[in-house]
């Protein structure tokens, strides 16, 4: 519940975004001000320069098979979640020119369910797994803008996102059938397993666009690869997955 | 701006797809549901819930739960509360019995469709016990046997057999095996162990978890039925077999009728046989025995019979009646425990048996003569069980003397040791002459005949002696030994007309003469020992009586001084007479005297290698031989080389002084017993 919570609070910081407070508002100048004038009234370190950042969106998640025997069947589902990130960007690093540096913090909520089944001579086995997951993600990338037309930019980025995900199983269930003895247990256990810190490699690709005096609007695409993620003992069967999540970002940068 | 943002979409989703995971399922048939919940735990029983997630596509039959102790219970091993039909989403059940308190439980929810059993995982909990089981009653048949099923009724028993301890007749280290258990009833067989009571009630103890319920019926077991006529007969050291029906009883005997305590080995006791040992201390011909059966005593008369013993045929055997000397017949069936008892018959009978050694194919024993007559030939039959074998063996007996015949009371019924008799045998003719009865003896018909009784106070007619005259007249000389009447008594007695005469007494004081003879004319008394004031003295005088004149006279010539009461013992042979006996005391062998007619003098002719007196009245006769009998040794003299033979192997224990001859045979009175055959043919050397 907590969890649940949390998210709301979220949501509703994110969708009241414009009528956040003052200290905002400062820093719309200074990043206009600072692009031109190096007014020292911006947040500056040295000739450094800091944006914060708040950006939402949807992570699609993409189970990619690792291990798994051809009588096995798996079945993934709810494989989009929302997302909310955010952090700083450190801009105009001197003598490196269309370079930059993001640094955040980002949760990620999803509801997953896993359906499975393994047939043998003997037995069938059925798996129905529901879980949540809450994933705290921290991405570092580095930027380069290979277009630069001052009101608007694109750029990719490389790095990483160290990933701490915590797993709640709302619902379990193995059905093992043995077919000579007419026979069905039902099983109440979890077997679904996930890795739950990891980092993993990313990139990028955005764009942005000057709104304002203060505001740049940012779009971005991020990707990262979670190897071995997911381990699904189904009794006397098992199966690997790895996971690419592919998010797609909306937001502003102050 | 916009196609940059839907170019990045489209990026994005366009890689999701590519690598999503979604295999196609197969869709599931069972039905989903939810542990069982336990709801309340109280010392009546517990209370389970579940809840169905999803009733499949299978059609349920029925839903429940299945609780038991075991760590893996099933169907089979379980309670079970149970409803019919489909479940709804929630159902709540309740268990009131087979749990005991403290004990830990196991319990699934289940669901039956018609493709099987669906059950969840097992839920834990630990009882404070259960309401238990309603017993209603027991059916059983009117009259019950081991292995007979009885049905118990009632309600809410438990349908783990191990939560039974199920028993009959109290006995509570019995526990009976349950079976077809169901919720209101369940089976039990009743086991070869029950040994029913006097009674015919039993007693049924119920205990199903922690209840336990006694319930006291009627219980009536089937009369065991014997099948008498069918028993073949048995062995004596075999088996005996009894078939009937019904016979199996825990606790079971048989016995023979006449031993109350002695349990026969059983081999055997099965519902329609009983084999046990014929080993039999008495066995009859109709065995009859007692078995104890189920508490009950049942007498069997006639149960079976006996093989007899059989001895092989055509067997002969020679050999001795006497101990030490045994025998040993082949055959099969005799008594090998205790081998002792085994029995014969005899024919001519009477003769006694006892058995040294037997085995399954042979028989040794010793034989006796027992109160019998015995033949040369006797046949021999076995006869265990008073059943006589179809064969005999011939038995050849080479003993010299055997009992011959059985004399009543001819010779008296009272014997006392100063009782005296004389044989003497006059050609065929044989006489016993005791006390005061002269006996005629014929051997061929075995008759015995009191041919003169002397009434005289004499308590012995032939005291003194009596002896076979050359004129064929028996000259017996009596006494008396009483202190008023010193001289013998001469009395001639005629074998051929039986008439008795008494003679003029010899005139001398002679009671025990040396040498007492006969010649055609004349009859001699030589020396001996006279009575003179109540002792024995020797004379040295010689007296003859002329049998024409009948007179006494005294002879010039007289005997030497012996200083020995034994008599010489006169015989004739080929018309000598010659005597035999120990002459002196102090010499050491009997010698044999010719008589010379013409000196009338006694000439030792020869020394024989014997001592004492010759106990025969007679020395016999037989052919050229003289046997000389002194009561424990034995010579033969031939009395034509007047060599000696000692005979060996013989013995005979009693008083021979009524001894005679026939055709080559020596027929002994033995006093107060009967008379006797020696044959001399079968003297050893």
């Amino acid at each position: 519940m907590v969890f649940k919570k949390g998210f709301v609070w979220v949501l509703i910081f994110f969708l009241h975004l414009n009528s956040f407070g003052i200290g905002f508002e400062k820093c719309h100048d200074c990043f206009y001000d600072d692009y031109t004038n190096n007014n020292s009234d911006s947040i500056v370190l040295e000739k450094v320069k800091i944006y914060p950042f708040v950006l939402a969106g949807t992570v699609f998640q993409g189970i990619i098979k690792q291990e798994k025997h051809s009588e096995r069947a798996d079945s993934f589902s709810n494989i989009v979640s929302p997302t909310l990130v955010t952090g700083i960007r450190i801009q105009q690093i001197p003598d490196i020119k269309n370079f930059s540096i993001d640094f955040g913090v980002g949760l990620n909520y999803g509801k997953t369910s896993v359906d499975s089944r393994f047939e043998t001579g003997e037995d069938i086995v059925y798996g129905t797994e529901v879980f949540k997951e809450l994933t705290v993600l921290v991405p570092l990338y580095f930027n380069y803008s290979f277009v630069n037309l001052g009101t608007s930019e694109v750029y990719v980025g490389l790095g990483g996102i160290f990933s701490s995900t915590r797993q709640k199983i709302d619902f379990s269930i193995m059905d093992y059938s043995l077919k000579n003895d007419f026979f069905t247990l039902l099983i109440f256990d979890g077997f679904v397993e996930r890795k739950n810190q990891a980092l993993n490699p990313a990139f990028k690709a955005g764009a942005q666009w000057k709104k304002g005096k203060r505001r740049t609007f940012v779009t971005e695409f991020q990707g990262f690869f979670q190897s071995n993620l997911y381990t699904i003992n189904l009794i006397n069967d098992t199966s690997k997955y790895n996971q690419f999540s592919a998010l797609f970002l909306l937001g502003y940068r102050f | 701006m916009e196609r940059v943002l839907s170019g990045l979409l489209l990026v994005t989703i366009s890689v999701i797809s590519f690598s999503c995971q979604n295999d196609e399922i197969k869709p599931r048939t069972t039905p989903r549901f939810s542990l069982a919940y336990i709801q309340s735990i109280s010392n009546s029983g517990v209370e389970f819930a579940a809840n169905i997630f999803d009733y499949g596509s299978e059609s349920i039959l029925e839903y429940g739960f299945l609780y038991s102790s075991s760590y893996n219970p099933n169907l089979e091993n379980s309670e079970i509360i149970s409803r019919k039909g489909s479940p709804p989403r929630n159902f709540v059940m309740r268990a009131t019995h087979s749990m005991e308190y403290g004990k830990t439980y196991r319990v699934a929810a289940y669901l039956l469709t018609k493709e099987g059993l669906v059950m969840s995982q097992l839920s834990e909990f630990v009882s404070l016990g259960s309401s238990g089981f309603i017993f209603e009653r027991i059916s059983m048949p009117t009259e019950v046997y081991y292995g007979d099923t009885i049905q118990v009724f009632g309600r809410d028993f438990s349908r783990d057999p191990a939560n039974y301890h199920f028993n009959i007749s109290g006995n509570r280290e019995m526990k009976i095996d349950v079976f077809d258990i169901s919720e209101t009833s369940f089976k039990a067989i009743i086991p070869k162990s029950l040994q029913p009571g006097e009674s015919e009630v039993a007693r049924f103890t119920i205990a199903i978890a922690q209840k336990l319920i006694e319930v006291e019926l009627p219980m009536k077991f089937k009369a065991p039925v014997f099948y008498l006529g069918q028993s073949p007969n048995a062995d004596f050291d075999g088996v005996a077999t009894i078939f009937g029906d019904y016979l199996e009883s825990p606790i079971a005997a048989v016995r023979f009728e006449d031993q109350p305590y002695n349990d026969i080995n059983i081999v055997e006791w099965s519902k329609g046989k009983i084999v046990f040992s014929s080993r039999n201390e008495n066995p009859q011909k109709q065995q009859s025995v007692n078995l104890l059966i189920r508490g009950k005593y049942y007498f069997l008369e006639n149960a079976f019979s006996y093989n007899p013993s059989e001895i092989d045929i055509g067997q002969v055997l020679e050999g001795r009646i006497e101990i030490g000397a045994s025998h040993t017949l082949t055959g099969r069936n005799f008594r090998l425990g205790p081998y002792f008892t085994n029995e014969f018959i005899s024919e001519p009978p009477g003769m006694s048996f006892h058995t040294v050694e037997a085995n399954e194919h042979s028989i040794r024993f010793e034989l006796g003569f027992g109160q019998s007559e015995i033949t040369r030939k006797v046949k021999i039959w076995s006869n265990n069980a008073g059943i006589r074998s179809e064969n005999y063996a011939e038995f050849i007996v080479s003993n010299p003397t055997l009992p011959f015949l059985d004399v009543g009371d001819i010779f008296g019924t009272e014997f006392s040791f100063d009782d005296l008799g004389r044989g003497i045998t006059v050609g065929d003719k044989l006489f016993f002459i005791w006390k005061n009865k002269i006996i005629s003896f014929d051997p061929e018909t075995k008759k015995l005949k009191t041919v003169r009784q002397v009434d005289t106070n004499v308590r012995n007619l032939a005291g003194a002696f009596a002896i076979l005259a050359p004129n064929s007249k028996i000259y017996i000389g009596s006494y008396n030994r009483d202190y008023t009447w010193q001289f013998i008594k001469l009395i001639e007695f005629d074998p051929f007309t039986a008439q008795i005469k008494e003679l003029p007494s010899p005139p001398t004081g002679l009671v025990i003469p040396k040498y007492v003879y006969a010649t055609e004319n004349s009859l001699y008394l030589d020396g001996g020992f006279a009575r003179v004031n109540s002792s024995l003295v020797e004379q040295t005088e010689r007296f003859k009586f002329d049998l024409n004149s009948q007179t006494w006279g005294k002879m010039d010539k007289t005997i030497p001084l012996t200083g020995f009461q034994g008599t010489m013992k006169t015989f004739r042979y080929q018309g000598k007479l010659y005597a035999v006996g120990l002459l002196n005391w102090s010499d050491d062998f009997n010698v044999i005297q010719e008589f010379s007619p013409a000196t009338e003098e006694w000439i030792t002719i020869k020394t024989i290698d014997r001592k004492g007196e010759v106990t025969t009245n007679q020395p016999i006769v037989i052919d050229n031989q003289l046997f000389l009998f002194y009561g424990h040794q034995y010579s033969k003299i031939d009395l034509l080389t007047f060599t000696e033979s000692h005979i060996r192997d013989y013995y005979w224990g009693y008083d021979q002084l009524s001894t005679v001859t026939y055709k080559n045979k020596i027929y002994t009175y033995a006093p107060g017993f009967k008379i006797y055959e020696t044959d001399p043919n079968y003297f050893t050397y």
